[in-house]
């Protein structure tokens, strides 16, 4: 069977309240080709296969144009007659039936016997069985969906986007959590599928494979298309330069790091959630970067050494003035703050006034020692200083936070923390979704805090930020530590080396 | 690795059997009244009520609505019915017809309220419960009433198995044509999606609501139908008639493998032999002549257990995906 | 000044919203109910109100913090029955038995909610079911212990001690007792951040699961006073004391009060409006010469009719969110 479908993207644009994630973007896709998308994070690549997948609706002047005519993918229902399957990162199944019901859940009343209300389940079993054997999968339909592997359930999706008649699929970092086997065989069901005419879209962080499977190649930063080639016409250094733009320089900051005072010293970690070993060292000070790209397992790490995550192995020493002792992690918590990644998901209680939020990381500053009677009026106070010195913009420490925008929500985390003066304070994207003023403002208090004395690990994906506002910078890459820069040797170029060196050991 | 955890599901899934032996053992050795056909027929008779009303939320359960309203549905139904012959002359079937009509109408509201309205299930359901329960007593005058011209139905046996009551095929009946429907047709199956997955069932273009409505709709049914089953068994309408059953269908249908949370359960064996363990602890320890104050509390032992290996389940079930 | 009584408007909008209703409800009653203005009335509705009041208190606790715990009733029977057991099981009793009676009745009262806390925070396992077995559980202890038979009389001490100005006196100061660590201490606050977000309450450092067992540890020792309560009324203690549906009229006294039943509002001292307001309606039904079952009915409907209020407001503030 042929496919011949040809999809066209004109001027696709998408705005959110003060800010634009896509902006006339313009390309082409044609039957039989892999396409590979990529850019940093926020770049936009979630957003156009979101609008592509019916998730979102475009700004005015977005044309999709397939096979020639114009179409409106309203919701993921029209993009499915479209012939468009969305195959999710996160492997979204029924976890408690079976395979081929999994598979065949989009229409099952197609699956009624004639003149029935019964299933003909040996039919449902069959259409499965040689969906999956055209992947190569040697699943036995019957099994419980939730006792598969993550590369089984994304077999499931594939089979289900196939069994739908879909004729363009969007892969959005499938290998993320694959085996090296998993992953050889998705690049060969990819082939397969190219080979019978199919689109694919790839979405990826691991450049490799961008050069293994795609045969073009689409760069996104900040909502633009900012490359555009075959796959065969670059490499990794130009594609590098696509998604990331012009080197930056560095800015100023005075290092105060106490080189021989190491405060944190995390031995040999392994979790539920980071399998393979770790270990790092922070002094007093230091503002330590975590670099990687997004899936590399860096807030893993971070929830594991914290205790959000659970953690198998590994030892945790912490002490001020060099003088470094074993702790468990509730001990370590008492001298710590986290920002999350998440904010709406646990950093913040939306319903609650920015007082109560600042004030929840140390309510015993603020309780008297015997009842634990609150001073809500010194919890007030308090709150309205450290908002000002972290320029949280709302009318009052009352204000309800849901209320606030996304930047000033970022900076009354920020505070909260502040409000806590730890030692050391993990952050996990601490600029993610704020808008660019915020941004130098978020930074520049940052810079102030280590200053005076406290010491960061600040999680990052944006390059230009890690390198302005880092020391020193630790690299990771699929769970592993894969190399350390000091700031005088920061460029865009040792920073992606490490990555690509990483995946070039891994090739062989 | 994955056979291992296969492994652990299907103990799991057998523990409902096994937990039903354990009990047959128990009481055989007790004493020699308990496994009589007699005492089978009886306590699996008497406790029809029971077993349909366990069948009747499970549907709820499936697409994941905790219906408190079911005993309170049931009762109605009876209810109507009763008065209906007692008081109206009407003939039985249309009296019956008229009771499980009530109940799916109940069964509706609690439909608009939870599915429509988007109301917090459990609290509509207790509200609903209770004022079924008031409605029912004021119309009834709070006095009980008997029912004569129900006692051939009771008392209809065939006589060649033992005394095989002939109602028995009504429920053996409904809980097959539940269990055929739940594994057989594209409905039963949407239900089990619907309650595994809302939000991916709504994307792949299932009509989550109208499921989820229908569900509700057919508990009302079959509780409109355990409502009459229940004033002939009994042979009369008592005003505490049914009361605490929906607490008792629901720890039964646990019991029998359906969870909480929805997307997993089944008729047969599952809320079919949950009913029969709770129904059969009672029966044994009449029949030993246990006081039968201890009866809650043996039940809400077992209960605890399987709740407990249900909340086992559903982390072995979540760690394997992960 | 004028600024001042906004604010306080603005905060207590639940508080002058339940006073409201109920001096609307004195009113009338004042008017159509001779001899309602009496001082012996008074006290005597307020002490009828005590035991779901008492109850009410720990569940705000509960359903703030995002939970549920319906064995309240129950285990206030099983801890009265306990306690009346030990205290009748001496030939001559003394002041000191008494004495040791209450302490054994809190301490039950305790020690059931710490099972439940222990199985809800530690276990993870789910609450509603939880308690649900605990309902079953402790019923069945207070039927085994103080069934058919009943206990004997306990000596008038009690019930001179604890009579009625005793009560609501106590109700008063554990009111705003129980108020004030909801909302004045760190206990109470994390608390409220439990129930808005656990997950953000974690990553602030709060023990979560510490919290959540002294939170079902108090609702055991509420349950437990509202025994104490209902001994001095009838001077013993029986399985009847506390009937599995008089959680509803709790859970609804907190309902009205304002408290969320998905956690992070409400305060205690609503839910003990909210306790007045439900025993109200059912006193004044009474006085007007109504029966019993409508007043069910009319809280029944009370109930839905407050949900559905809660919901269409968290309709409209989701949707001007997004």
């Amino acid at each position: 069977m042929e496919k011949k479908l040809s999809l066209q993207l004109n001027n696709i644009s998408m705005s959110f309240p003060g800010v634009k994630a896509l902006n006339d973007v313009t390309f082409c896709a044609n039957p039989g080709e892999v396409l590979g998308l990529v850019g940093v994070n926020g770049a936009g690549k979630s957003t156009l296969m979101n609008i592509l997948g019916g998730l979102l609706q475009p700004d005015k002047g977005a044309e999709i144009i397939i096979n020639g005519e114009k179409v409106k993918i309203k919701n993921p229902k029209v993009a499915e007659e479209l012939g468009i399957a969305f195959i999710h990162q996160e492997v979204a199944a029924f976890d408690t039936m079976n395979v081929f019901e999994n598979v065949l859940a989009y229409d099952l009343n197609k699956w009624r016997k004639k003149g029935s209300l019964f299933l003909n389940k040996k039919a449902m079993r069959e259409e499965v069985k040689r969906h999956l054997e055209a992947l190569d999968c040697r699943l036995d339909v019957d099994t419980p969906a939730h006792s598969l592997t993550v590369g089984e359930k994304q077999m499931v999706q594939i089979a289900r986007a196939l069994s739908q008649g879909g004729q363009i699929l969007l892969f959005d970092e499938p290998t993320a959590s694959l085996s090296d086997n998993e992953t050889q065989k998705l690049f060969e069901i990819i082939r397969n599928l190219r080979s019978r005419g199919y689109i694919i879209f790839y979405i990826t962080h691991y450049l490799d494979e961008v050069f293994e499977i795609c045969d073009r190649v689409i760069a996104l930063r900040d909502g633009q298309k900012t490359g555009e080639a075959p796959v065969s016409e670059i490499n990794k250094e130009k594609l590098v330069d696509m998604m990331i733009g012009s080197v930056v320089e560095t800015a100023e900051r005075k290092d105060v790091r106490d080189k021989d005072a190491v405060i944190l010293r995390v031995e040999n970690i392994t979790g539920v959630k980071f399998p393979k070993k770790i270990s790092f060292n922070l002094h007093e000070g230091e503002i330590l970067g975590v670099w990687g790209l997004l899936g590399s397992g860096r807030s893993e790490l971070f929830n594991t050494l914290l205790g959000i995550d659970r953690k198998i192995d590994g030892k945790v020493f912490f002490g001020k003035n060099g003088d470094l002792k074993e702790v468990t992690q509730k001990e370590l918590y008492t001298h710590v703050g986290y920002l999350t990644e998440g904010r709406h998901h646990d950093g913040l209680f939306l319903d609650m006034p920015i007082s109560k939020n600042i004030t929840s990381s140390l309510l015993s500053k603020f309780a008297s020692r015997l009842l634990g009677i609150l001073n809500t009026r010194r919890e007030n106070e308090e709150s309205r200083t450290i908002m000002k010195q972290v320029n949280v913009k709302a009318v009052d420490e009352n204000m309800i936070v849901s209320k606030l925008s996304g930047g000033n929500q970022q900076k009354v985390i920020i505070a909260k923390w502040f409000l806590k003066n730890p030692d050391i304070l993990f952050m996990d994207e601490p600029t993610k979704g704020v808008d660019v003023g915020a941004k130098n403002e978020i930074q520049n208090l940052i810079f102030e805090k280590s200053e005076n004395g406290m010491s960061f690990v600040v999680i990052s994906s944006e390059l230009e930020e890690i390198i302005n506002l880092c020391d020193r910078i630790i690299v990771i890459s699929e769970g592993k530590l894969v190399g350390e820069v000091e700031r005088e040797d920061f460029s865009k170029k040792s920073l992606m080396a490490g990555i690509v060196k990483q995946e070039n050991n891994y090739e062989n | 690795m994955r056979t291992k955890k296969f492994k652990l599901d299907h103990i799991l899934q057998y523990s409902t059997y096994f937990v039903l032996a354990l009990i047959f053992v128990v009481f055989t050795i007790g004493s020699d009244k308990f496994l009589t056909l007699r005492n089978m027929y009886t306590t699996i008779f008497n406790g029809g009520p029971l077993i349909l009303i366990t069948c009747a939320v499970t549907f709820a359960l499936l697409v994941g609505v905790i219906d408190l309203s079911v005993g309170a549905m049931g009762y109605a139904s009876g209810c109507l019915a009763g008065i209906l012959i007692k008081n109206y002359d009407t003939p039985i079937l249309l009296a019956f017809l008229a009771g499980i009509a009530l109940a799916t109408f109940i069964g509706w509201l609690n439909s608009l309220f939870i599915v429509r309205f988007k109301m917090n299930a459990l609290l509509v359901s207790m509200g609903m419960m209770l004022v079924i329960r008031a409605a029912t007593k004021i119309i009834t005058n709070d006095k009980t009433i008997s029912l004569f011209n129900l006692s051939f139905l009771r008392q209809a046996k065939i006589d060649a198995l033992g005394g095989f009551p002939l109602l028995l095929f009504v429920v053996i009946f409904i809980v097959i044509v539940c269990s055929v429907v739940l594994n057989r047709t594209a409905f039963g199956r949407k239900l089990l999606l619907v309650g595994s997955n809302e939000k991916v069932a709504k994307d792949i273009g299932i009509n989550t609501d109208r499921i989820k409505s229908a569900a509700l709709i057919i508990c009302g049914a079959i509780c409109g139908i355990a409502g009459c089953f229940w004033i002939i068994t009994l042979g009369s309408v008592v005003v505490t008639g049914l009361i605490s059953y929906e607490f008792l269908a629901i720890a039964a249908a646990v019991l029998g493998g359906t969870s909480l949370l929805g997307g997993r359960g089944s008729f047969y064996p599952g809320s079919f032999v949950g009913a029969l363990i709770l129904l059969f602890i009672a029966s044994g320890m009449a029949i030993m002549g246990i006081s039968p104050y201890a009866i809650p509390f043996v039940r809400g032992v077992i209960i605890f257990i399987a709740m407990y290996i249900d909340s086992l389940r559903y982390k072995a079930m979540m760690s394997a995906s992960n | 000044m004028l600024n001042k009584i906004k604010l306080f408007g603005q905060r207590n909008k639940q508080l002058l919203g339940m006073i409201g209703a109920i001096a609307v409800m004195i009113l009338v009653l004042s008017i159509t109910v001779e001899n309602f203005m009496t001082w012996t009335n008074i006290t005597n509705l307020l002490a009828q109100v005590a035991p779901i009041a008492f109850m009410a208190t720990g569940i705000t606790f509960v359903l703030i913090s995002g939970g549920m715990d319906i064995s309240g009733p129950s285990v206030m029977a099983a801890s009265s029955v306990l306690a009346v057991a030990f205290i009748t099981s001496f030939e001559v009793v003394t002041g000191v038995h008494l004495v040791i009676g209450c302490i054994i009745l809190l301490l039950s009262g305790g020690l059931f909610g710490l099972i439940n806390g222990v199985a809800i925070a530690k276990l993870k396992m789910v609450p509603l079911v939880v308690t649900l077995s605990m309902m079953t559980v402790a019923t069945g202890i207070a039927t085994v212990l103080g069934g058919a038979k009943g206990l004997p009389t306990i000596p008038s001490t009690f019930a001179d001690i604890f009579n009625k100005y005793t009560i609501i006196g106590l109700l008063f100061v554990i009111t705003w007792l129980l108020d004030f660590i909801l909302t004045g201490t760190a206990f109470g606050r994390k608390v409220y951040y439990i129930g808005n977000k656990e997950e953000t309450a974690k990553v602030s450092g709060i023990q979560t699961d510490t919290v959540l067992l002294k939170v079902y540890i108090l609702c055991g020792v509420c349950a437990a006073l509202a025994g104490i309560a209902n001994v001095a009324i009838i001077s013993t203690a029986r399985a009847s004391m506390g009937p599995q549906s008089q959680i509803l009229d709790v859970v609804s006294a907190a309902v009205i009060g304002g408290v969320a039943v998905n956690g992070g509002k409400g305060r205690v001292r609503d839910a003990v409006l909210g306790a007045f307001l439900i025993v109200g309606i059912n006193n004044i039904m009474n006085l007007i010469g109504v029966s019993d079952y409508y007043t069910t009915l009319i809280k029944g409907s009370i109930i839905i009719f407050a949900m559905g209020i809660e919901s269409i407001k968290t309709y409209y503030s989701s949707r001007a969110r997004a």
